[in-house]
């Protein structure tokens, strides 16, 4: 023992001596925030910019202010769409939110048995793109549907399909957000309740409700904003109905009328930016029910009430299986509905497109970069904001930047990209129609989720770890690798998980910049479509779907091995 | 002995003159502030090497903050630290080499109890067979021996601040900073591991700094009290002069109970109801003039039988028993019928039993008094709501 004093003497000699050299830890910390928000900027707000500056400019690029606004305001065609987006969207929430929050209800708040089951059966539709329960609906409500004769004469193809498959496509959100909401709940209320011998119905309107209500708020903007935006749904079921959506395309592709094409993203814009405002709003006024000391409700099991949710979930799951069973026998079938012998067909995708069976390698491969680049900015940048925001201006500006593309719907930002990478101006238009503008599209389009889940996940980790491991002299970025990267594992798959669920799934974000050898697997499903191979489509759809559940079940199993092996020292992070 | 502190502290035992002109640590006007509020104003203070320092005042008095500025976690807006002459003020928390204790350990969850403790020592570019033989000296120290191999989830709390403390000690910190390190345990812990750090702190000559809120554990482990109100130092002191000679009314009541009378000064003398007394010398100063504050802590006066010579003739309104004590709250018309509150041991109780609703007599110990101005009246209330 006695020796450590001399072995330590040389070292207490130069100690008490300082070096005062380059921070690197602050230089690098510096560098890797200003790098994020540059590329946080390429990707998100200069698209934006230029969208915006586009809808203000006429054909030759002369500043016209509101004109475009103002030609398209008297545009009767052009405004029934506004009217018709919006009343399609409010009737999809006014018919998929009380059926998310009963049958989360259900989830969570009775004895059912199989809830994990019919849990996965409500998140299924979340796999697909949305151009899926479309095209299903058509090969069930449409000309040759096989239950044409429920619709009693009405066309399938109109507001009447949108919602429908609306309904199908946003269930997930709803069943997300209200579930999470419903499963934490003080059961000290319920007790109080029961002890003063309130009915179950008062209980349910005094406690129940109130304490979800902003979960309810959520849901209700979620869908209302998604169905105003979707393009895939209306394009493929809407027939001649106008929605701003396919408004936009029409107007790029079909008169390349940038400007008033820039108008109506601009327009596409406020819904998604009220949204986000209301949100804020309703956010602050939040108190949580719930304080350190609560006790988790449990529910208890009641012979009859467990049967009736059993029933009522039962019966709601039967439209989703029934239209994914539906897009899974069409494609197996050689020609709906005149010859349905078994045949794999549909899969033999060059067939129908000259893209074939390289739109989907093209989706695969667009994913899996989406996935590893997502992963890691999102990651890097939430740590970087989580842990060293204070007093960075560099790091403010990235949250900021980074919270934008929830207001933003994907054919908007889509439409910015053509506007801003096509400027021959700009040295960064060598992306155009490569994969690498898809991929950069793709996780500007979907990267605030990602990023709240890493400040989420970071949020659990001591914020004193960054402190104490400076004190002991270790840089920031060997704590990052040893400690924090580590702990976050689960996170980091389920952002990776994320960010490839939707770039397969997505249509509306990269409709505009596709080109021909970059063209990817929801695209060919659109073009399917449009030429009549409905089976292939649906078959293209399915290969999508089946692409996003491997990759979903994957994440299960890999996390559950992962939470497995290192139980011995997880098992205090939950308490914590 | 183990020395595993890089202080000076051999410096100063060895009476080495150049070593006893700059203090181990000096801090000079640190001023901090987040947004519009003040945290820190001010703040000058010297460390000795080998000294056990402790920040004590309510939360939100800015002790936090000012040890983080010292550990170098956060910036100060103004003023200066220096370390035996050097100007600290601007290095990274790194270059300091100061070792900090947290009060939630910061142990890393996915590292073992050997991973954590040598995890600041793998970058020092020492032997292996250096830090294995540093590792098993520090486990010996802090009494872990057979628990290397395991994670801090499978410890209780006590143990995770050792295995904390030998982490925070093992690059022989030139200074160790104890932020609340022992708020998160339980009573008993608590106890124990005071005298388990303060031990250790000896023994290895190591310079301290420990911020905490709980007097008890400040007054039985600092050589100096650094009582803090406001992002101000209210007093610099050994733990008998913070808690005898309070500069403060604040200090008199966060530290302790005190009974609290209003009285007058003139002439030297102080009056409280009908008595009149030489004012204690320590409190004779200019300020305290006219209307004051005069406070006696509860275990100074003594109960003695009613009509006693050199005792005030008083009431027993209350008697609370606290275990180790009695609290009795008497009224006394000598004092302009004031409430005080007299504490007496389990002894005083059997030698003279109380009981509510008899007379008593009272003896106030009359040098004892701590005498405030009357305008600092309010910072009673701050010092009592903690």
């Amino acid at each position: 023992m006695t020796d450590l004093a001399t072995r330590h003497g040389a070292a207490a000699d130069h100690g008490t001596s300082f070096r005062p050299g380059i921070d690197w830890e602050h230089v690098v910390r510096l560098l890797v925030g200003a790098l994020m928000l540059a590329v946080a900027l390429v990707i998100i707000v200069l698209p934006l910019y230029a969208l915006l500056s586009q809808s203000f400019e006429d054909h030759e690029g002369n500043f016209v202010g509101l004109a475009n606004f103002i030609s398209y305001a008297q545009d009767p065609i052009l405004r029934l769409s506004v009217f018709n987006s919006l009343w399609v969207a409010v009737l999809t929430v006014a018919i998929v939110v009380p059926l998310g929050f009963f049958f989360s209800y259900a989830l969570t708040r009775s004895c059912m048995p199989l809830k994990g089951l019919f849990k996965g059966i409500a998140l299924l539709p979340i796999l697909a793109p949305s151009l899926l329960p479309a095209i299903a609906l058509i090969y069930i409500f449409g000309n040759q549907g096989y239950l044409k004769w429920l619709m009693f004469g009405h066309s399938i193809y109109g507001p009447v399909g949108i919602i429908m498959a609306q309904v199908f496509h946003c269930l997930p959100f709803v069943v997300l957000i209200m579930t999470t909401a419903l499963a934490t709940a003080d059961a000290r209320l319920y007790e109080a309740a029961e002890t003063l011998n309130t009915s179950r119905w008062r209980v349910f309107w005094t406690i129940t409700f109130p304490s979800v209500r902003y979960g309810l708020i959520n849901a209700s903007l979620v869908v209302f904003t998604t169905a105003i935006v979707d393009f895939g749904i209306a394009k493929v079921i809407g027939g001649k109905f106008n929605m701003l959506a396919i408004d936009v395309y029409r107007q790029i592709i079909g008169q390349a009328n940038f400007q008033m094409g820039a108008v109506i993203g601009v327009i596409l814009l406020f819904p998604a930016v009220l949204t986000f405002i209301v949100e804020r709003v309703t956010y602050k006024h939040q108190t949580s029910q719930l304080t350190a000391r609560a006790v988790m409700l449990q529910p208890k099991p009641s012979r009859g009430f467990d049967r009736l949710m059993l029933l009522a979930v039962a019966v709601l799951a039967v439209p989703i299986l029934g239209i994914i069973g539906t897009a899974i026998f069409a494609s197996f079938v050689t020609l709906w509905p005149y010859n349905l012998s078994f045949s794999l067909a549909n899969f033999n995708f060059g067939a129908f497109d000259p893209g074939g069976w390289l739109s989907y390698w093209n989706s695969v491969e667009m994913a899996a970069w989406t996935a590893l680049f997502g992963t890691i900015m999102a990651f890097c940048g939430g740590y970087l904001t989580e842990k060293h925001r204070r007093g960075s201006r560099v790091l403010l500006g990235y949250h900021i930047v980074a919270m934008v593309p929830l207001a933003v719907p994907g054919i908007v930002l889509g439409l910015g990209y053509i506007f801003f990478f096509n400027m021959p101006s700009n040295p960064l238009n060598v992306v155009y129609g490569t994969m690498t503008i898809m991929v950069m599209c793709t996780i500007g389009h979907y990267y605030t989720v990602p990023h709240l889940m890493a400040l989420t996940a970071l949020k659990q980790i001591d914020s004193e770890f960054e402190a104490a491991s400076q004190a002991l002299g270790v840089s920031f970025w060997t704590t990052l690798r040893r400690v924090t990267v580590p702990i976050s594992i689960p996170a980091i798959i389920d952002i990776a998980t994320f960010f490839f669920v939707n770039a397969m799934t997505t249509v509306a974000g990269v409709i505009f910049i596709y080109g021909s050898t970059t063209k990817v697997a929801s695209i060919a499903v659109v073009a399917l479509n449009d030429t009549g191979d409905e089976g292939a489509a649906c078959a293209m759809a399915m290969m999508i779907l089946y692409t996003s559940a491997g990759v979903k079940l994957l994440q299960v199993i890999a996390t559950r091995l992962l939470l497995h092996r290192q139980q011995q020292w997880r098992s205090s992070l939950r308490e914590a | 002995m183990l020395d595993t502190s890089r202080s000076a502290a051999h410096l100063t035992h060895n009476g080495n003159g150049a070593a006893s002109a700059a203090p181990f640590l000096r801090i000079t006007g640190i001023d901090k502030h987040f947004g519009s509020f003040r945290a820190l104003s001010n703040v000058t203070l010297d460390v000795q090497a080998g000294e056990f320092i402790c920040f004590l005042g309510p939360s939100g008095c800015g002790k936090s903050t000012l040890l983080r500025i010292i550990a170098g976690l956060e910036r100060q807006n103004a003023g200066m630290i220096h370390s035996l002459d050097q100007d600290i003020s601007d290095l990274p928390p790194a270059q300091r080499q100061f070792g900090i204790l947290f009060q939630s350990y910061a142990l890393f969850p996915n590292l073992n109890v050997r991973e954590n403790i040598v995890y600041g020592l793998r970058n020092r570019r020492m032997r292996s067979a250096e830090i294995d033989s540093r590792l098993n000296e520090l486990i010996e120290l802090i009494d872990l021996k057979g628990s290397e191999g395991k994670y801090p989830a499978q410890l209780s709390g006590g143990q995770q601040q050792r295995v904390a403390l030998a982490r925070a000690i093992a690059p022989s910190p030139r200074l160790l900073l104890l932020d609340e390190p022992l708020s998160a345990l339980d009573a008993k812990v608590r106890v124990h591991l005071r005298q388990q750090i303060r031990d250790l702190q000896r023994r290895l000559g190591l310079t301290a700094i420990m911020v905490t809120h709980d007097q008890e554990e400040a007054l039985s482990m600092a050589d100096r009290v650094v009582a803090m109100r406001d992002g101000e130092v209210e007093q610099i002191g050994t733990p008998t002069e913070v808690y005898h000679t309070p500069r403060s009314l604040f200090v008199a009541g966060f530290v302790g109970k005190m009974n609290i009378l209003p009285g007058r000064v003139g002439g030297g003398r102080l009056s409280i109801g009908s008595l009149s007394f030489a004012m204690p010398a320590f409190y004779d100063t200019p300020e305290n003039q006219g209307e004051v504050i005069a406070c006696l802590r509860p275990e100074q006066m003594r109960l003695k039988a009613a009509g006693a010579a050199d005792a005030l003739p008083a009431r027993v309104m209350q008697l609370e028993f606290l275990g180790s004590f009695w609290r009795a709250t008497l009224v006394v018309p000598a004092l302009g019928d004031a409430e005080i509150s007299v504490d007496l041991t389990s002894r005083d109780m059997a030698d003279m039993p109380v009981a509510i609703g008899e007379s008593v007599g009272v003896a106030l110990p009359e040098d004892r008094f701590a005498v405030f101005p009357a305008s600092q009246s309010g910072q009673v209330r701050e010092s009592v709501r903690q």
